[in-house]
């Protein structure tokens, strides 16, 4: 099993840094559209006579 | 009202999964185990696919960039914002991994050579895009500067390709004109890494330009009130 330590630590580093920019990505979104529907909930509460 | 624009992110995602899960027994137990480098060439796999994703993100900036210079269309410059974003990902990814390979196999974490340098410049091409959408204020003007530099940084892509050919370089060459110099066995999990990582790829641009309409939603609206 030569080089196995090489092997591992280029595919951990690969697999951790797509996974993490997957959930900042996805954190990010949520926080943006919570954002966004309560902002909606705001406009159509000010609108309604 | 606008709905999330959930279906491409999703189907490329699902196919990035698929892929995903059929490349390790590729990768790992279908093609052999390379004599001279042993288990360090595997890193190849995943290696290479993250260059082509970056040059397929650059050059998706470039062509958004000249859009945008041409049409001043703001989604062209979204487009192209997000796809240099997903490409300084993979940028990064390849630098570490191409790091970790020339460790056992050349003595050294890095070496000046002509593939390496061109492909670092491209990186840091790509870092300075990003940090000119943080940092200067005047959208238009931010828009711009970086639509030039986008334009730029593919122009770089040619010459990292072909270094092997120009120059004489440490870097191995895989790709010989339309040739790949791979046993069978290997060269098809290859191809099914790029399969995968350009489905990735997608995935994750798609997700990054749903972000980004979001952000343009909510900046819109909280300007309307």
């Amino acid at each position: 099993m030569q080089h196995l330590e090489y092997m591992t630590a280029a595919y951990i580093i690969i697999w951790a840094a797509i996974l993490l920019y997957f959930l900042s990505l996805s954190k990010r979104e949520k926080a943006i559209w919570e954002e966004l529907r309560e902002l909606r909930a705001t406009i159509t509460k000010n609108n309604t006579p | 009202m606008p709905q999330r624009p959930y279906i491409p992110p999703f189907v490329f995602g699902i196919l990035a999964l698929i892929c995903l899960s059929i490349a390790p027994y590729l990768v790992f137990v279908y093609a052999g185990i390379e004599k001279e480098m042993g288990l360090a060439q595997k890193i190849f796999y995943y290696h290479v696919p993250s260059a082509f994703s970056m040059f397929l993100g650059s050059f998706l900036c470039f062509v958004f960039s000249i859009f945008y210079l041409w049409k001043r269309d703001k989604n062209c410059d979204l487009w192209a914002a997000c796809s240099a974003e997903v490409s300084l990902l993979f940028g990064t990814l390849v630098l570490i991994t191409g790091a970790i390979w020339a460790k056992p196999i050349w003595g050294a974490w890095w070496v000046w050579d002509a593939q390496l340098t061109l492909t670092l410049i491209l990186w840091l091409i790509l870092a300075a895009y990003h940090m000119l959408r943080t940092y200067i204020e005047d959208p238009v003007q931010s828009a711009r500067f970086r639509a030039v530099l986008g334009i730029i940084g593919f122009l770089n892509v040619p010459f990292i390709h072909y270094a092997t050919k120009l120059w004489r370089t440490h870097h191995p060459e895989v790709v010989r004109g339309e040739e790949i110099s791979l046993p069978p066995d290997m060269k098809m999990a290859f191809f099914f890494c790029v399969i995968t990582f350009f489905a990735l790829f997608f995935a994750l641009l798609f997700k990054r330009v749903s972000l980004a309409k979001a952000r343009d939603e909510l900046e819109s609206l909280k300007t309307e009130i």
